[in-house]
């Protein structure tokens, strides 16, 4: 067994940080090995948080919303009695079937079919066929959904953790707080618009992470998205000059920041939104940098934001505000979800332009992804040729400040990665 | 108001014969040629659909979509193959539209017809050996000018609630 073998198998050495050098490099089974994936699975996809859903979705008492976290079937609801928004495991107490079956909808309670045990949406076993059978003293409290072992709600998005001894989500979100606080504050009363895209790519998903908070790779795999922008009269030199920032906040958590290069559907008007939308969008940046001050306005007006939190949600405050999260099903290959975060109250014709920007930049059939797509999973392609052992994410080491298009914000993620997967986190 | 066309054989056999021109030039990559046959009003949207409960009254969902494409768009979509840049579609990736069930109707204006067409999609790439099939509803206004049809409105109501193709830059 060579060393690697070792490594791959206790998930260390993986990544190697040589300050003094101003080296920072990734070995490429991290991305390429199941055994590697397995560590993933077990350590951080059963211990940190992940994203679940927004209370939006499940406004009323009894919606809910079926997903998959960290590649367990789970189910949101909104709690008919308590009001609580609940996420249970996605099967029966009794003998396992899937007790959610469809993706979204209202209901009073939710029935198994296999033998039709029924329970509230507080998760209580209200009923069963033959209840006299189990006289013998089966315990119905004990037979209820059952909750996963960590629920916590941050502004509206809500997380879940099946570890229970994890930190709480406040202290785990740290300081990525205040940036989902900008794109909360800036939109007033958020919602999720109804719907998702899903899709998945050829690729191992850190990948995706890295490239989702990638601001080096834009001008030359988006060319053709820029251009057609320009086309639309958008300015990108708008952007110009915008504070461009990439950091590690901690926790494995990294953000960048740059001018906006085109519109932001908030209040940063483009020709795209239409002359009508523009006094009220004028209007917005005013009320907001009033509100929060002139620097703050300013970052939630015109400024991008591309945001990980660890491990697999990424907040996408551009052109539109995308929310995504990406589970690994295995070492070459990512399932993706993506919904767009909207103001409630928005104007008719900004919504649309809002959601057209989406697809065309970020949808799978948009300008802009399906190139990252094959990016990344190019990357993969080469991995298999083996001969390099190691990838490159120094860019910018040597800076006191990174700027976006540096790798800082990678780095930070990787600097967890490390430390979780091989349990030095805990 | 203005009355529909009346469904004669000519008007089927003239639409039918314009969807398979049509999936000849979209197989045979050749976008330019198909942008003529798009009427500049164009509506290209691919709706989301998802699971619910059988007494649900739809599974389309009213919100966000795949596509959602005008002729602008279209254009540039064609342009883009058309540059060095889009790596997504560099090398292009081969496709075989195969349309069925052509069902014509009479259109909401005197010029137009609507089509319904059932649509399997083929598609493979570079040397991988698989390969990739979409499968689908396609609902099209076409509209009828001097020396032919053209395609005023598509809806395609895929069969599929996540994607299943590496990405969705083609025509269906
Ligand atoms: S498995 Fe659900 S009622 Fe038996
Ligand atoms: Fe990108």
């Amino acid at each position: 067994m060579s060393l690697l073998d070792d490594h791959v198998v206790t998930g260390t050495g993986l990544v190697d940080e040589d300050t003094g050098r101003g080296r920072f490099r990734v070995h490429r089974c991290a991305m390429t090995a199941p055994e590697v994936l397995n560590r993933e699975l077990a350590e951080i996809f059963n211990r940190c948080w992940l994203y679940v859903g927004h209370t939006s979705e499940v406004t009323e008492p009894g919606d809910y919303v079926r997903r998959s976290v960290g590649g367990r079937p789970v189910f949101m609801v909104r709690a008919r009695k308590s009001g609580q928004v609940k996420v249970f495991h996605n099967t029966c107490p009794h003998r396992g079937a899937v007790v959610c079956r469809a993706d979204t909808g209202n209901t009073k309670i939710f029935q198994c079919f296999y033998h039709a045990w029924t329970f509230d949406t507080e998760g209580r076993l209200t009923g069963m066929p033959g209840r006299d059978a189990y006289e013998g003293g089966a315990d119905f409290a004990e037979l209820s959904l059952r909750e996963v072992a960590r629920v916590e709600e941050y502004r509206g998005f809500v997380f879940a953790c099946y570890d229970p001894e994890a930190v709480d989500l406040v202290t785990y979100l740290g300081q990525a707080r205040e940036y989902l606080d900008l794109v909360v504050d800036a939109m007033g009363e958020p919602e999720i618009v109804a719907g998702s895209n899903q899709y998945s790519i050829n690729a191992n998903w850190k990948l995706l992470v890295e490239n989702s908070i990638d601001g080096y790779h834009g001008p030359s795999t988006h060319d053709t998205y820029i251009k057609y922008i320009v086309s639309q009269g958008t300015d990108i030199r708008s952007g110009a000059g915008g504070g461009n920032a990439g950091y590690d906040l901690g926790n494995g958590h990294g953000v960048i920041e740059y001018g906006a290069p085109w519109g932001r559907p908030i209040a940063k008007w483009d020709p795209l939104f239409g002359e009508n939308a523009r006094p009220g969008m004028e209007q917005t940046a005013q009320d907001l940098a009033r509100r929060f001050g002139e620097s703050r306005g300013h970052a939630m007006t015109h400024t991008n934001r591309n945001l990980l939190i660890f491990p697999n949600l990424v907040i996408n405050d551009i052109m539109a505000v995308t929310v995504r999260t990406l589970m690994p099903t295995a070492a070459g290959h990512v399932e993706v979800n993506a919904w767009q975060l909207a103001p409630r109250d928005e104007a008719e014709d900004v919504r649309a332009q809002r959601l057209d920007s989406f697809l065309t930049f970020l949808g799978p059939g948009g300008f802009a992804t399906p190139d990252d797509l094959e990016a990344l999973e190019s990357c993969q392609q080469g991995f298999a040729s083996g001969g390099v052992e190691w990838s490159d994410i120094s860019r910018g080491m040597g800076r006191d400040r990174a700027k976006h298009d540096d790798e800082e914000q990678i780095r930070a993620f990787w600097r967890q990665w490390q430390a979780v997967v091989e349990g030095s986190a805990r | 108001m203005t009355t529909a066309t009346e469904i004669t054989d000519t008007t089927v056999r003239e639409a039918t014969e314009w969807l398979f021109t049509e999936a000849e030039l979209l197989d045979a990559g050749k976008y330019r040629e198909w942008l003529d046959l798009v009427a500049e009003d164009l509506s290209y949207v691919v709706p989301l659909r998802v699971t619910r409960e059988r007494e649900a009254e739809t599974d389309i969902v009213e919100g966000l979509t795949l596509m959602d494409d005008d002729w602008d768009s279209m254009e540039m979509r064609v342009l883009r193959l058309e540059t060095e840049y889009a790596w997504a579609e560099d090398p292009p990736s081969r496709s075989r539209h195969f349309v069925t069930n052509i069902r014509v109707a009479a259109g909401e204006a005197e010029d137009e017809v609507a089509v319904k067409s059932n649509l399997l999609l083929y598609r493979t790439r570079g040397d991988v050996a698989t390969f990739d099939i979409l499968s689908g509803e396609r609902h099209d206004v076409l509209r009828r000018v001097a020396g032919g049809y053209r395609l005023a409105k598509r809806v395609v109501v895929l069969d599929q609630t996540t994607v299943m193709t590496h990405n969705l830059a083609l025509i269906m």
